[in-house]
């Protein structure tokens, strides 16, 4: 066990340094860093401090391991956008109010559709199965800036019941994590569903019945154990995903102030200092909800550790 | 709720589990729907105790504003960013300002208009008994070093345009200051209305977000990402503004600036698209100062014979433009980017009337065969742009025009726009500029018109000597005349721009809100009331 998590987490630090590491030749060689902190007609003078002060004046590789170092003591940088502030700053004040809002659209995406996705397999071919099928379908291909202008039309606007946008009280989470989590919940509910019948129609389960188990504990007790790791698989996949592309758009839409919105405004800026400390943040979110969902996996399926 | 679990067979145990979830899920919806009421009823309250409990002559009112995006920086010497000025506009005051229904400059934290003491020289006069929200006093000290600050070339101001050639400012006494120029010029009150007075105590690296002004606001705090809190200066020189807290929200998506407004709970949003200002509880529009044009090369490459510069604005039709693409909030400019609210307006100038027949005539004439055309352009900075320039390309294809087209974020796009004739790097034949005349006065039309405009791509000795006799003279009928002049040639002979539109400033406000909004787009609170 303890050798399995040592490899993984040597193996994400390696992630998250070679991501960085692109990160650098990106903003370095193929892109010129002086030329978005500096007006176009700026004289050679400023040119040459520009460069002495972001240490482009010294060869590649003493700026590379000058980053790496400073990278391993968490500091990516001054902000060219908010001057004093360091990038990192920046970007830590953001993150809490994007972790709250993809984990709360995870939670409502997993209610939704773990019920769905069994009260269907149950019955497959149904009016009910089916109408779960459709409606899951529709959730899947709704884009999120749509779902999130609808879900203001209607419960913003017309109703009243919740802020349009913003966050600045508890209510304003509901809308946005929505918007992100239907979507979600569409796409896991049919994994549910087909994992759950594939489940349902495997041998013990016909001996788990003749025993006389009832039909919630076959299901809790028995399939859902094997089904999990299905589910745990697409739930940290699509949490990434929410992490890393998602929360741009619905942040956008909903003003809601969490690092999505700040990458878009950190490319309005053109703020390199702060792009590259948002891309290794999540970069390493990414690796830490992989990591996990490694561990989770030896914890549901111990098959998973020999491996 | 049996077909749910399915044969009916399932043990109480597993049943009472289901009941349970379903309880909680009632619950937790019942959570969700009686936070809501929560925030209903708490913010309803405090509106009534508000409104009610205040025996104080100015009634506690507070407003919610929504602008398109966070102020770069709160340094309101520093930028051109209508973010900022939205609003440093209520927290740092100017010597002059432009009155809210003429537009005519008045003095402000000067006592009266500046006296000329030379050609180069101007007497400012100025009020006392005026402090800073740090309790600095504001005087002639204060004043000089705010318009030393904003000169001084290292200190790199985006502004430095606008101010022109202003050498110094020096304090004659307490209250008497002066201000020094490299050459005489007419327009040079005008250019003191956007100054902003700063305290010299207050303008190291904080000031970027913080703002100590003399305005009738202070700043309460920066949410980050989030808004910006405006609160009443209680220490105030003028009278006290009718609404004493503001909070001015960053909401990009202007949808969501709808649905706010509808919702009620922002009670202004700026820079509403024309198609969304029907859904909008009051629209209130005023004509605006803004003239989305596409510059053009002249003096090299393609667009050199200015008769395939006439065919350009041939081709484009500019009504269309109008009543489609801006819903009717805009109106046809009439070949020159002014109009007759700014000094120097040419009243003998008409449109190019939209005929695609003579554009196509005009460019075999002048031997174009298909030649490339680069045509640059920005997006998600102005009203509408990209549309714009999808129309405008649109336009030119159809009379047989080859467009090479570069549309580009602002930021991307700046850097290559600000290239101008003097920096004798290679510039685009058309590049898209929504240009504005804050100065009000024609003289500003120099940025595109002369070959040392700082926007320029467009070199002919007759405009240059025309702006620069315009430059010097003192006379407001021979400035006129000169003005008159200039523009009639960058209209006919010799096309500066493809000319398209005067679009109007499009708000959105609650059905309480009355305000009329000022010429020069200022989003000045004071101005307004509620109720």
């Amino acid at each position: 066990m303890f050798s399995f998590l040592y490899r993984r987490i040597l193996t994400g630090i390696l992630v998250v340094l070679l991501v960085s590491s692109l990160v650098f030749v990106i903003t370095r060689v193929v892109a010129n860093p002086e030329l978005a902190f500096l007006p176009i007609d700026a004289s050679d003078a400023q040119r040459a401090s520009v460069r002495a002060y972001l240490g482009l004046d010294r060869s590649l590789f003493s700026q590379y391991v000058t980053f790496i170092g400073n990278l391993i003591r968490g500091d990516l940088g001054e902000s060219f956008w908010q001057p004093g502030k360091s990038a990192m700053s920046i970007v830590l004040q953001r993150l809490p109010l994007t972790l709250a809002l993809d984990s709360m659209a995870m939670v409502i995406a997993l209610t939704i559709a773990l019920p769905l996705g069994i009260i269907s397999a149950l019955k497959p071919g149904s009016w009910l199965d089916r109408g779960v099928v459709s409606l899951s379908l529709l959730g899947l291909s709704a884009p999120q800036f749509w779902l999130g202008f609808m879900l203001v039309m209607f419960f913003g606007v017309r109703l009243g019941w919740l802020p349009t946008s913003g966050a600045d009280q508890l209510s304003s989470i509901v809308l946005p994590s929505l918007a992100l989590a239907l979507p979600t919940a569409g796409k896991i509910t049919q994994m549910m569903r087909s994992a759950m019948l594939d489940e349902l129609e495997r041998p013990y389960m016909l001996a788990v019945e003749s025993k006389g188990i009832g039909l919630m504990d076959r299901l809790l007790r028995h399939s859902m154990r094997n089904v999990s790791v299905t589910v745990l698989t697409q739930s940290s996949f699509e949490f990434v995903r929410m992490l890393a592309g998602f929360t741009l758009v619905v942040e956008s839409v909903f003003a809601w102030p969490g690092i999505g919105r700040l990458t878009v405004q950190a490319l309005e800026q053109e703020d390199l200092m702060l792009l590259q400390a948002i891309v290794v943040v999540v970069a390493t979110l990414t690796v830490l909800v992989n990591l996990l969902t490694d561990v989770l996996y030896s914890v549901i399926d111990p098959r998973i550790r020999v491996s | 709720m049996k077909s749910l679990l399915g044969n009916g067979r399932s043990p109480s145990r597993s049943k009472r589990g289901t009941r349970s979830s379903v309880i909680g899920f009632a619950l937790a919806f019942g959570l969700i729907a009686a936070s809501c009421g929560g925030d209903n009823n708490a913010s309803d309250t405090t509106n009534a105790v508000s409104v009610t409990d205040t025996a104080a002559p100015v009634a506690t009112t507070s407003i919610v504003i929504a602008i398109a995006d966070e102020p770069s920086t709160l340094d309101p010497q520093a930028t051109e960013d209508g973010n900022e000025r939205a609003v440093t506009d209520n927290i740092y005051e100017t010597l002059l300002r432009r009155d809210s229904v003429t537009n005519e400059l008045v003095p402000w934290l000067a006592t009266a208009m500046p006296t000329q003491e030379s050609d180069t020289t101007w007497q400012f006069k100025l009020r006392e008994g005026v402090t800073f929200s740090n309790g600095d006093p504001f005087n002639a000290e204060s004043a000089a070093f705010s318009i030393n600050r904003v000169m001084n070339p290292d200190y790199n101001s985006a502004q430095i345009d606008f101010y022109g050639g202003i050498v110094d400012a020096v304090a004659v006494d307490t209250y008497t200051l002066e201000v020094h120029l490299v050459a005489a010029d007419p327009v040079f009150p005008a250019r003191m209305y956007r100054l902003k007075m700063m305290s010299p105590a207050a303008t190291d690296d904080s000031i970027v977000e913080t703002a100590v002004g003399t305005g009738p606001y202070m700043l309460g705090s920066w949410n980050r990402g989030q808004d910006i809190t405006l609160i009443a200066n209680p220490t105030y020189w003028g009278e006290q503004p009718s609404i004493q807290d503001v909070t001015i929200k960053f909401i990009p998506e202007s949808n969501s600036r709808v649905a706010g407004l509808q919702s009620g709970e922002i009670q202004l949003a700026t820079l509403l698209p024309p198609e969304q200002a029907k859904d909008a509880p009051q629209v209130i529009t005023r004509d605006g100062n803004e003239f989305p044009v596409y510059r053009l090369k002249n003096y090299e490459g393609v667009l050199k014979d200015p008769r395939i510069r006439q065919a350009l604005n041939y081709a484009v039709d500019k009504e269309s433009l109008a009543n489609d693409l801006f819903s009717g909030y805009a109106s046809v400019a009439t070949c020159q980017t002014l109009t007759p609210a700014h000094f120097g307006y040419n009243p003998d100038l008409t449109a190019y009337p939209y005929d695609p027949e003579k554009a196509k005539v005009l460019l075999a004439e002048a031997g174009y065969k298909g030649e490339k055309v680069s045509l640059l352009g920005a997006t998600g900075r102005w009203l509408k742009d990209a549309e714009m320039h999808q129309a405008i390309i649109g336009y030119l294809t159809a009379v047989g025009i080859n467009i090479k087209a570069d549309i580009r974020p602002f930021s991307s796009y700046i850097a290559e726009f600000v290239l101008n004739v003097q920096s004798g790097k290679p510039q685009q034949d058309i590049g898209f500029v929504s240009a504005s005349n804050e100065l009000f006065d024609a003289t500003k039309i120099e940025s595109y018109y002369s070959s040392e405009g700082g926007l320029s791509s467009y070199i002919n000795a007759e405009v240059d000597s025309e702006l620069k006799a315009a430059r010097t003279s003192t006379d407001s009928a021979t400035r006129e005349s000169h003005f008159h002049n200039a523009t009639k040639i960058g209209c006919t002979d010799d096309p500066v721009f493809i000319f398209t539109l005067v679009l109007q400033d499009i708000y959105g406000a609650a059905a309480n809100l009355s305000w009329q909004p000022r010429a020069d787009g200022s989003i000045y609170i004071p101005d307004m009331k509620i109720g």
